[in-house]
């Protein structure tokens, strides 16, 4: 608790993200996305098809050749992206902090320490609960940038990460000599 | 002895100050008019109702006025707050009802606000800021003067209990600002300096869009302005003299609207220093109070343009903590503050902040060579499409618009430094004027880094710094420097024990 507590640190001794162990997520998440991907580019389909046949005016052929051009690329890249970037979505816990990685072209990681967690929730979607997955969403202060979401978690794996993140919140609360909630 | 007073004092739910009535119900119509003011200038133009249509309209607008003020006036009786515990609750709603329960320790900051009308009935309206939960802040409209202290010193005592064991150390009270000294009294003439080295472009066309816009609704109620410009444009056409005069009065309307607002806003700005945070007054009509404790202030920014580089002061900022996304609010803005001042802001807040032998680094290269690249490769093809097509008075324009881009470039690229010690992260940057960045280690939130194809394939790196009021990127640094950073200052933010919100 002394401020002015401030020890030299070796560089070399310092720990290191990227020599981490990483996790990579539920393998069922993969087809979870793939399925919430064709629900939503299949209704977006259907809708700009209807859109095309009960239309009253002609449709120019530029128009009819060039929507559904776009269309299926997004559509392609989309499936693309799901099959190469789930590969590269993973995630590390340390003693401190929650580590997260993903991005198969354009890549980020994040690390989060669990004394900067104000507070953490687990969510299911639809398609999270038919294969009982679970996201682990994480909050600090402030804006939303320095939030965190790991998705494709199994569900009970999700429930003991916010136990844990939570009981190091307390802890650190405990240290400080604070009493939260 | 004071406190029990004030418990006692909030115990039973109670109404606000009765102004509060007539603050509602101003409230109302003031949202009703920036909502439909265009409505009254078209009848006011037009001098007749419209097309049978504005009949209904204004009848649904009074229509809308007389429920809302109803409703008002009910919100109104139906407003209760008071103290339980260690909570602040509100009970409020009119259809259905709500209760609202502000745990104290997660209050921010709690700030006073004065319009004419609070000045006129001599009350004031709070805000109250809470972090990381999920509901806004909370205002409230009107208290009297003596309880809106009053509620304000109780809770922040309260808080201040909670927090720190030991006593003595009392947050911002009104007592303690009495003791509290002066940073700096903004003057006459630092008000005018401040006025005139505003971005008058920004001023200038906010008018001129709003201008554009009435201009545009005149023209659609039948009134030829078209017929009356063209009369008036052929007669001086060709004239330079009328671009000159028209830029010379776009300038001089632009200069007297941003010194008035400048007048408005910091008339008499008081910029306080007490032994545990700051404290801004300023207002011409709507007086403003806003404080921050020291540990809420996340970070500190002040910067300067052109002008103001060379009458050698800046506009400072002083961001806190907040559950609103970043936004203006609840920064702390001093304009026209010197060099000395700044430093002496530096020296209560971060004492320890070793600036002088902080070791400066440039971004990569590549953080100029990219943009240039793009941009040069764009106007080449511009250029040649210009040439053959035999557009010399565009290509001239390119030419000249090219050249003025890459100088912004490279001044940008000259400007853009980051550092990083023991303590503490700068990040400098600017175009023609200056902007620099501060914070220290403990106030870091959480780190990343992202990688676009670009830099993967040249092992360079963007290293974003989040911090509870805001994102700082340090684009294009390389990639063992940017991770060798990321660990660093993670290690630093786990191990640290400051209070840091």
């Amino acid at each position: 608790m002394n401020p002015f507590n401030n020890p030299q640190i070796e560089i070399q001794g310092l720990p290191q993200a990227e020599s981490l162990e990483f996790h990579s997520l539920e393998p069922s998440y993969k087809t979870a996305l793939l399925i919430g991907n064709t629900v939503i580019f299949g209704i977006i389909g259907t809708v700009i098809s209807m859109g095309f046949i009960f239309s009253d005016e002609d449709i120019p052929s530029l128009v009819l050749k060039i929507v559904p051009s776009v269309f299926l690329t997004i559509v392609f890249f989309s499936y693309l992206s799901i099959i190469f970037g789930f590969k590269n979505k993973l995630f590390a816990v340390r003693h401190q902090d929650l580590n997260y990685k993903k991005g198969w072209i354009w890549k980020s990681r994040m690390v989060v320490p669990f004394k900067r967690i104000q507070h953490s929730e687990v969510t299911q979607g639809p398609i999270d609960r038919i294969f009982k997955l679970a996201k682990l969403r994480v909050f600090t202060a402030g804006g939303s940038g320095s939030d965190l979401t790991i998705p494709g978690l199994k569900l009970e794996e999700a429930n003991k990460l916010k136990t844990l993140i939570t009981s190091r919140i307390t802890d650190k609360q405990k240290l400080n000599g604070r009493e939260e909630e | 002895m004071e406190e029990r007073k004030s418990e006692l004092q909030f115990g039973e739910p109670q109404r606000q100050s009765q102004a509060a009535l007539i603050l509602i119900i101003y409230n109302r119509f003031k949202n009703l008019i920036t909502r439909f003011w265009y409505f009254i200038v078209f009848a006011l133009f037009t001098g007749k109702t419209g097309d049978g249509g504005l009949d209904t309209v204004s009848l649904s607008i009074i229509g809308l006025t007389f429920i809302a003020t109803l409703f008002g006036i009910i919100s109104y009786f139906r407003y209760y707050y008071w103290i339980e515990g260690d909570q602040l609750m509100i009970r409020s709603g009119v259809l259905s009802k709500s209760l609202t329960q502000i745990p104290f320790d997660r209050i921010q900051t709690i700030d006073f606000e004065q319009n004419l009308i609070h000045q006129t009935f001599n009350v004031i309206g709070l805000k109250i800021d809470t972090a990381g939960s999920n509901q806004a802040e909370t205002k409230m409209q009107a208290l009297t003067k003596e309880k809106a202290k009053a509620l304000r010193n109780f809770i922040l005592s309260q808080k201040q209990e909670t927090l720190i064991a030991e006593s003595g150390d009392d947050y911002l009270t009104e007592v303690q600002l009495e003791k509290a000294e002066e940073i700096y009294k903004i003057d006459f003439a630092r008000l005018l300096k401040i006025g005139i080295t505003e971005n008058h472009f920004r001023s200038g066309f906010v008018l001129l869009f709003g201008a554009f816009w009435l201009f545009d609704n005149i023209r659609e109620t039948g009134l030829d302005v078209d017929e009356i410009g063209v009369q008036y444009y052929n007669q001086v056409l060709g004239s330079i003299v009328l671009a000159g005069t028209l830029l010379v009065l776009f300038i001089l309307v632009s200069m007297i609207f941003s010194v008035s607002r400048v007048f408005l806003k910091y008339f008499n700005l008081t910029f306080l220093r007490s032994f545990n945070g700051f404290k801004v007054i300023s207002g011409l009509f709507n007086r403003k109070e806003v404080a921050a404790l020291d540990s809420k202030i996340q970070l500190l920014e002040w910067k300067q343009n052109l002008i103001q580089k060379y009458l050698g002061f800046h506009d400072l900022v002083l961001k806190q903590a907040s559950s609103t996304e970043i936004g203006s609010k609840k920064s702390i803005v001093v304009p026209g503050v010197y060099s000395e001042d700044i430093e002496n802001v530096k020296n209560y807040l971060f004492p320890d902040r070793m600036e002088d032998s902080t070791e400066m680094h440039q971004l990569n290269k590549w953080s100029l060579y990219r943009p240039l690249m793009y941009i040069s490769l764009f106007a080449i093809g511009l250029a040649v499409l210009f040439v053959y097509l035999n557009l010399y008075y565009n290509l001239f324009a390119l030419i000249v618009f090219y050249i003025l881009v890459v100088v912004r470039l490279f001044k940008k690229y000259s400007k853009a430094f980051y550092g990083v010690n023991d303590r503490a992260i700068f990040v400098k940057g600017g175009v023609f004027g200056h902007k620099k960045w501060m914070t220290m280690h403990h106030k870091v939130q959480s780190m990343e880094i992202t990688q676009s194809p670009f830099q993967t394939r040249r092992k360079l790196a963007s290293l974003q710094i989040h911090t509870a009021s805001g994102t700082k990127i340090i684009p294009f640094i390389e990639l063992d420097r940017a991770e060798y950073l990321y660990d660093y200052l993670t290690y630093k933010v786990e191990v640290s024990t400051e209070e840091w919100m």
